[in-house]
């Protein structure tokens, strides 16, 4: 009888863990993805659909799913990343125009 | 005596720094009408001014044939109606109005800023104490759908007239060539190096001549719409964030777009698909 009362109690430790572990991942993540993607509409190299894909994760997280929230994280991360590297990588094209209009 | 040396060597150098301004942005509108009078060379020069027309004859023919009954007419009809009830206020602030399209948008001294045909009007209203328009209402665009169908004929003159314009011109020339959105594209890779291909089933209308016919009823809207409504469009479609109507972006991208078509003639409003 105890031993079962143990085993339930664990499974339930396991369960409370491992949400609130999601939880905390989703919640840091959420943190710097919108850091990055700030910078990004006040320097001007946003891409269209970051703000979209937060917004899906925060729907995410809302309805539990933190494991879909932290995807979708990752994902508008990824498209900060590289938007500021077009960004960055414009910026050190001394000259943009091209050839044509020298 | 010195003070009349400072006095003359200044009145000389004047007009020479003002004439560098406008040297470096004729100079670029110069290469890029050559550019497309040689890449189509049978097309005129003021033809460019129909934009994908002057380059689709099928789609040219369904063109006019929409042209002989606009869709637009009702709007320059409620334009002409807002005109004329504030008509007095309208004539001091643009003077020779409502033809003055053709000198927008124009460098504001004041402001320190690019100012658009739109955001003159709100501006003139708000010094007269009226609301300012909605920038994507339709009264506004009403409003300069009359004005531009009045200055019909009347040959685009965009001036730089200080280094902080020609600041403006240098960014706006700056966000038309830059790489932006997912798919890295820049305004130029479809309407300089692909004007006139196929994109899916529409042509790729040339840069030159594309803001000459705005306010523009595009059959994909319904309805007439504003040059930054277009410019939020075409951001949308490379997967940028668009940027805000009439905002510093836009209207320095619009100073640059303008001042390339320099000696066109307005033909807006106009049909588009």
């Amino acid at each position: 009888m105890q031993l079962k009362w143990t085993i339930c109690l664990y499974l339930i430790c396991v369960n409370v863990y491992a949400q609130t572990h999601d939880q905390f991942i989703y919640s840091a993540k959420l943190v710097e993805v919108n850091t990055l993607h700030q910078h990004a509409l006040q320097h001007n190299y946003a891409w269209r659909d970051t703000s979209n894909i937060i917004t899906q994760a925060k729907n995410a997280a809302t309805q539990g799913d933190f494991e879909l929230a932290v995807q979708l994280l990752d994902k508008a991360k990824q498209e900060c990343q590289l938007s500021r590297q077009q960004a960055a990588q414009q910026n050190e094209l001394v000259d943009l125009v091209p050839y044509y209009l020298k | 005596m010195r003070l009349s040396v400072l006095l003359l060597s200044a009145s000389l150098i004047a007009p020479l720094l003002w004439a560098d301004f406008e040297h470096n942005a004729g100079a670029d509108k110069e290469h890029i009408q050559n550019y497309f009078t040689q890449k189509f060379p049978t097309v005129e020069l003021q033809d460019f001014a129909n934009g994908v027309y002057a380059l689709d004859p099928v789609a040219r023919e369904n063109w006019e044939a929409i042209e002989e009954f606009p869709p637009y007419e009702v709007n320059i009809d409620e334009g002409e109606i807002l005109w004329h009830q504030h008509a007095s206020i309208y004539q001091q602030c643009f003077p020779g109005g409502p033809a003055v399209k053709q000198h927008y948008p124009q460098w504001n001294t004041e402001l320190a800023t690019v100012v658009t045909l739109e955001m003159a009007i709100n501006l003139c209203r708000q010094q007269h104490q009226l609301e300012a328009y909605d920038y994507m209402a339709q009264a506004i665009n009403n409003l300069v759908a009359y004005m531009a169908y009045h200055s019909r004929g009347q040959t685009i003159a965009i001036t730089i007239p200080s280094s902080q314009a020609e600041h403006a011109y240098l960014a706006g020339k700056q966000f038309y060539f830059t790489r932006r959105g997912q798919l890295n594209f820049a305004c130029n890779h479809c309407h300089f190096d692909n004007a006139g291909k196929r994109l899916r089933s529409e042509s790729l209308g040339p840069a030159l001549g594309q803001t000459t016919s705005w306010p523009t009823y595009r059959n994909k809207w319904g309805e007439l719409g504003p040059l930054h409504r277009r410019y939020i469009g075409c951001n949308r479609q490379v997967r940028a964030a668009p940027f805000a109507v009439q905002s510093e972006q836009y209207r320095n991208l619009e100073y640059f777009h303008t001042h390339m078509n320099n000696g066109l003639a307005i033909n807006g409003p106009a049909v588009r698909r």
